[in-house]
């Protein structure tokens, strides 16, 4: 996972997350590491029957945690330290909402992915951004 | 491998805005950056024309709003602002110069979750302090910031803006702000408002500016925000941002709706629209201003091998300092060294001869 951190004040400081193939960044804080096992995903809406359709699972987003979509996938915020946390996930994740302070991420994962898609969600889970089920 | 890191990417909105949010302050202090603005007297966007920004920013999802002035707080309504930012969950930061806080305000702060506060302070002593700040400041301030530590409002800092009269008591404001239960932050002294007119006055000299950046170094929780990564080091790289946010992360608005890429670069030349006759989204994607500041090559610097450390420095300051958005930062950490080892080799030169 790498990180740029936006500071509370004046600018952000940044914290920029990447999936399966971490690379060099000018601001790289944790980096993902990719041999750690996937975590297990709680699945609300998985089609357990057809595996290779795509499935779409649910992760709240965590108290104070905003999130919107970008070019390169999604870009995070959160309020308890302002921090960024940029996401190349490009279609991977999406966010979606109810109201302010209910939103949540959406795991689209078509078989290829779905492997990527764990990792992102688990560093995300690492970083206190979607609540761990 | 040719790596484009996202944050460089082009965002389809700001991640936060800079509000200058009144013309009205009831402090002079010498290196203010609003001071030439504040002079002009445009007058302030009234409470319904705030929301209707709010509701702007809402829309393009703009996480956060940092609000300044002048004196935010001289605002009758600056709580309902608040309250009104809040309740779209847009975090906001309020730099104070801490004079108007008491303990009715504090308790009504206090009970803003979203809120980080900044609190200004220019020294350690009343001496230092009220020689930037103006007589009698220093007083006013700590009573304010002892009410904030008494009443344990969570988020607050101690910001001091890192000149040649105060920069001999940074250990001793970073000591204060950690009794006071704050975070320290540093900001820095740019040639902007009053600042162009007190730069030979305030500005660092090398020596100062590479002994600040030693102790940024060994005092990673000190808050620097976008301030120095002209003379931040690699052990900081994660720490705040390394490059210029203006157009690309950020912008600023000025009291009367004025928008312009940052508050740091609010010369006519600059000016990007006006929040009441132009929808901020369309300013965002296509202002030449704004694209030009996107543009910006400092070409200078891109062998440099600080430059994903900050990317050829603060624009503003190269702007008021050498008249060119595209010369690299005067104060870069590199060319400070490199100078120096100069200044050395003559020195060393002359002693031979003599």
């Amino acid at each position: 996972m790498e990180c740029t951190n936006t500071g509370a004040n004046v600018a952000p400081s940044t914290s920029y997350a990447r999936g399966a193939t971490p690379s060099r960044s000018p601001c790289e804080l944790n980096r993902f590491a990719t041999d750690v096992s996937p975590w297990e995903s709680t699945k609300r809406n998985a089609d357990e029957q057809q595996p290779d359709a795509a499935e779409k699972d649910y992760y709240p987003l965590s108290p104070g945690v905003r999130a919107r979509r970008e070019g390169f996938g999604l870009l995070f915020y959160n309020s308890r330290d302002a921090k960024l946390t940029f996401v190349k996930s490009g279609t991977l994740l999406d966010v979606s909402a109810d109201s302010k302070k209910n939103c949540r991420l959406t795991a689209i994962c078509e078989a290829t992915d779905k492997e990527r898609t764990l990792r992102l969600l688990k560093a995300l889970a690492n970083k206190g951004l979607i609540d761990e089920p | 491998m040719n790596h484009n890191p996202a944050y460089k990417e082009f965002l389809k909105a700001p991640v936060n805005v800079t509000w200058e949010i009144t013309d009205r302050c009831n402090l002079e202090c010498l290196h203010c950056l609003s001071a030439d603005i504040m002079a002009k007297g445009n007058g302030e966007l009234n409470f319904e024309q705030c929301a209707r920004f709010i509701d702007e920013l809402d829309r393009m999802e703009v996480f956060q709003i940092n609000f300044g002035g002048g004196e935010p707080f001289l605002r009758n309504d600056f709580l309902d602002i608040l309250h009104y930012a809040h309740s779209k969950g847009i975090t906001t930061c309020v730099s104070t110069n801490g004079t108007m806080l008491n303990r009715t305000l504090v308790m009504k702060l206090k009970e803003m979750d979203l809120l980080y506060l900044q609190v200004s302070l220019d020294g350690a002593t009343r001496e230092t302090n009220d020689r930037i700040r103006g007589a009698g400041s220093y007083d006013l301030i700590m009573f304010g910031v002892e009410l904030l530590a008494r009443y344990q409002i969570p988020n607050f800092s101690i910001n001091t803006v890192v000149t040649r009269i105060n920069f001999r008591e940074i250990k001793e404001l970073y000591e204060l702000a950690h009794q006071y239960g704050a975070k320290t932050r540093l900001s820095r002294f740019r040639p902007s408002g009053s600042g162009r007119r007190a730069w030979e006055l305030l500005h660092l000299d090398r020596h100062q500016l590479l002994e600040l950046s030693l102790f940024l170094n060994s005092h990673k929780d000190v808050l620097t925000g976008d301030s120095f990564f002209s003379i931040a080091s690699e052990a900081r790289r994660n720490l705040g941002l390394n490059m210029c946010g203006a157009a690309k992360m950020t912008l600023s608005i000025t009291p009367d709706g004025s928008i312009y890429p940052c508050a740091f670069l609010q010369d006519e030349k600059f000016l990007a629209g006006n929040v009441t006759a132009d929808a901020l989204g369309s300013i965002w994607h296509t202002s030449p201003v704004f694209q030009s500041m996107r543009s910006i090559a400092i070409e200078s610097c891109r062998r440099c091998a600080r430059f994903s450390l900050c990317h050829g420095g603060c624009p503003a300051v190269a702007y008021f300092l050498t008249n060119s958005l595209h010369y690299h930062d005067p104060e870069c950490l590199f060319n400070l060294k490199e100078d120096m080892m100069e200044s050395d080799k003559a020195g060393y030169v002359c002693a031979m001869q003599a």
